[in-house]
């Protein structure tokens, strides 16, 4: 962007960008993020902010910028600020959340729209998968739903992050997130190979085979312990 | 899956290679006759678009359909966007991640494609039907409305003219294209029930116990009412394509109860 950079306020050196929050202006450094700017002009975040590292989900927001009627959407520990942006958090969707029995299920579209019907109502659009900060293709997940294809839908939410981004801009009202966790929940129970490694491991667990070194490390001090860790294996990456 | 496993043997054994879009969306099932909400176009413009580019792959502009209800929006919202490029220009703006569809596709019912291949098709076979005698029923959406119908949409005879050239004898009855209930079976089941009782009893009327049709629904509509009769009716429904797929020896490809039963039929008595 190179709309020349407004005036601030502050006494400072510091290039600065003007920013629009709940309708009130603010003029923060240029280059922070929209999460830090908020923070930089006063506000402190309780909720809607949590690994500040983009994967969390916690955190979507919606914004505006000059000259694009686009409406955009994003993450605020990931946007940088931008001169006359227009910024609103989004960190809840309000979607219901269903109950249901997994092991009463199986991995077919009729069970999944026995719990998410909205789903039929999917127009294409594709308005969910441009409000994603992840860049998935969730229009083409919801459409797999209704192909009947649970493994390929779950696939292509594997990376969802849950901000319920895509769930505030469906017309159709489906409520993505609890959906993909579903289909998430029954590709890995029922579609996707067993962990056969991790099936001896808490049978391992199970039947005690770790408890006597658990008492042994429990009764060491404390120096002992921090030797221990420092001198731990540790698996090559 | 009966459906698409036997009309792809079809198709490959007389030197089509059949592929499947790499994508493709629900097309809405009903052609939106809203005028001014084109929002509802755009899953069928999609599978289009998805059409097109694979189209350049494969050196193809012919989208087969199975469903007649896609069948009949694809088209229709195809003749739709030919007709109003205005409208075509704007879901393209809308469409914007996507390129711009350039009209080309021709959406095709595979009744068409077996039709316009009837001499392969009698070359292959390997089955004489030999007069037996089937009853076609044709439901809604591949003969109406006329601008896109396959036939005559008060009277269509393109199957039956298929059939008859293929060995089979056809009965003529009044309900072929009666709607068979359609998607009022989530609504109210009483509603296919009174419209399937019609066209099955017509048909049963007559000796014939085969009833052949090209749409999933309509099949379940009409399966689900045979037994909804209070005097047990004998008839069996399938699909156009696993007859065919039989004369041409097409086992491997055929639902297993209605191999069987096709099986029985051409072992002994004829379909009367």
């Amino acid at each position: 962007m190179t709309t020349p950079i407004a005036t601030s306020e502050r006494k400072s050196s510091v290039k600065t960008v003007r920013i629009y929050f709940m309708n009130k202006a603010y003029d923060v450094p240029i280059g922070l993020t929209i999460m830090k700017a908020l923070e930089y002009a006063g506000y402190k975040l309780m909720r809607g902010v949590g690994c500040r590292g983009g994967f969390c989900g916690a955190c979507a927001v919606a914004y505006r910028k000059p000259g694009d009627y686009k409406f955009k959407t994003g993450l605020a520990c990931q946007t940088v600020v931008e001169n006359d942006m227009y910024i609103a958090l989004l960190p809840y969707s309000p979607l219901i959340k269903p109950r249901y029995n997994i092991f009463e299920m199986k991995p077919e579209a009729g069970y999944v729209l026995k719990i998410f019907p909205e789903v039929a109502r999917c127009i294409s659009c594709n308005s969910c998968s441009k409000a994603c900060p992840q860049g998935l293709e969730v229009m083409d997940a919801v459409q797999s739903v209704l192909r009947n294809d649970i493994l390929k839908a779950a696939d292509l939410v594997f990376d969802c992050i849950s901000c319920g981004l895509c769930s505030l801009r469906c017309p159709a009202e489906i409520r993505h997130i609890y959906l993909f966790q579903l289909l998430r929940r029954l590709a890995g129970k029922y579609l996707l190979p067993r962990a056969k490694h991790l099936e001896i491991r808490v049978n391992e667990i199970e039947s005690g085979k770790y408890f006597a070194e658990i008492e042994d490390l429990m009764k060491k001090p404390i120096d002992e312990l921090k030797k221990l860790y420092s001198e731990r294996d540790i698996e090559p990456e | 899956m009966e459906y698409e496993k036997t009309a792809i043997a079809i198709l490959g054994k007389i030197g089509f290679k059949i592929i499947e879009l790499n994508k493709w969306y629900c097309c809405g099932t009903l052609y939106s006759l809203t005028i001014d909400d084109l929002s509802k176009h755009i899953g069928a413009i999609r599978v289009l678009i998805n059409a097109q580019k694979e189209s350049v792959k494969y050196k193809t502009s012919e989208l087969l359909t199975l469903c007649p209800m896609c069948f009949n929006v694809l088209k229709r919202v195809n003749n739709y966007l030919t007709k109003y490029p205005d409208k075509l220009e704007t879901i393209s703006r809308y469409i914007d991640e996507e390129e711009p569809y350039k009209l080309g596709i021709v959406v095709k019912h595979v009744v068409e494609t077996l039709v316009e291949n009837i001499d392969a098709i009698k070359k292959s076979k390997v089955i004489e039907p030999g007069g037996k005698r089937i009853a076609v029923y044709y439901g809604c959406t591949i003969v109406r409305p006329r601008e896109i119908g396959i036939d005559n949409p008060e009277d269509p005879v393109i199957i039956e003219k298929f059939l008859n050239e293929i060995g089979f004898e056809t009965i003529d009855y009044p309900y072929k294209t009666l709607c068979c209930g359609s998607y009022q079976v989530l609504l109210d089941k009483n509603i296919v029930y009174r419209n399937s009782s019609r066209i099955l009893n017509e048909i049963v009327n007559r000796n014939v116990n085969l009833l052949i049709t090209v749409c999933p629904l309509c099949l379940y509509n009409l399966r689900e009412t045979v037994d909804k009769f209070e005097k047990k009716i004998e008839i069996k429904i399938i699909y156009l394509t696993d007859i065919v797929a039989y004369v041409m020896g097409l086992r491997n490809s055929i639902d297993s109860n209605t191999l069987s039963f096709l099986d029985k039929v051409f072992s002994s008595n004829p379909l009367s």
